[in-house]
């Protein structure tokens, strides 16, 4: 069920770049993040009611989430203010998707865990894919 | 594991797989300043979210 989480997540981001300008794309791959934390939170609750994660893989799941999310919102206000300020080609988003990329990174130590995998797996596609979605939209290079 | 927690979870993860289908779909009928507000506004309840999931 989480592969199909994964996969529509990479769904959306192509769908995004595909059918839009680099702003657009980025700022739709952004908000697929979000959405991806919103899930990934209520997920890790029902593993902890459930007794599946104890309360140090929790905390470090919430931690991981937290960093993505102000990592996210950085993220966001860069591509606002580089669309402000007039840029319109790829090339002017795709370093700050990189940065975001970079900052919001799960270490692979974190996915080795099955269970920590299960829950971020979703979370780490659409991070991933912020770049992808902005080199696949249309627009001036 | 009880058979009721596997299902809980199991709806959860189904619930927000169906939570992604239906963001997926609502993003192309937005502006794209619309998607900002919705995202910060996501942001900020995903802020809150982890904060309650820490003190549980």
């Amino acid at each position: 069920m989480r592969k199909f989480q994964s996969l529509f997540v990479v769904a959306a981001l192509l769908l995004a770049g595909c059918t839009q300008d680099p702003y657009r794309a980025a700022i739709k791959a952004s908000s697929d993040v979000s959405q991806a934390v919103s899930s990934a939170i209520k997920i890790t609750a029902s593993y902890y009611s459930a007794g599946t994660i104890n309360d140090a893989k929790k905390a470090q799941v919430a931690g991981i989430l937290n960093i993505v999310t102000d990592c996210n919102m950085s993220f966001r206000k860069s591509v606002v203010a580089t669309h402000t300020a007039g840029q319109t080609g790829i090339t002017a988003f795709l370093p700050i998707a990189d940065s975001f990329v970079q900052c919001a990174q799960i270490s692979p130590q974190v996915m080795t865990d099955p269970t920590a995998s299960n829950i971020l797996k979703a979370v780490d596609t659409a991070v991933h894919g912020v770049s992808v979605a902005i080199a696949s939209a249309k627009g001036a290079k | 594991m009880d058979p009721n927690l596997i299902v809980g979870i199991g709806l959860t993860v189904l619930d927000e797989v169906l939570s992604m289908i239906a963001h997926i779909k609502s993003q192309n009928a937005l502006a794209t300043e619309q998607i900002i507000a919705l995202a910060d506004q996501q942001d900020l309840a995903n802020k809150d979210a982890i904060k309650a999931l820490l003190a549980l």
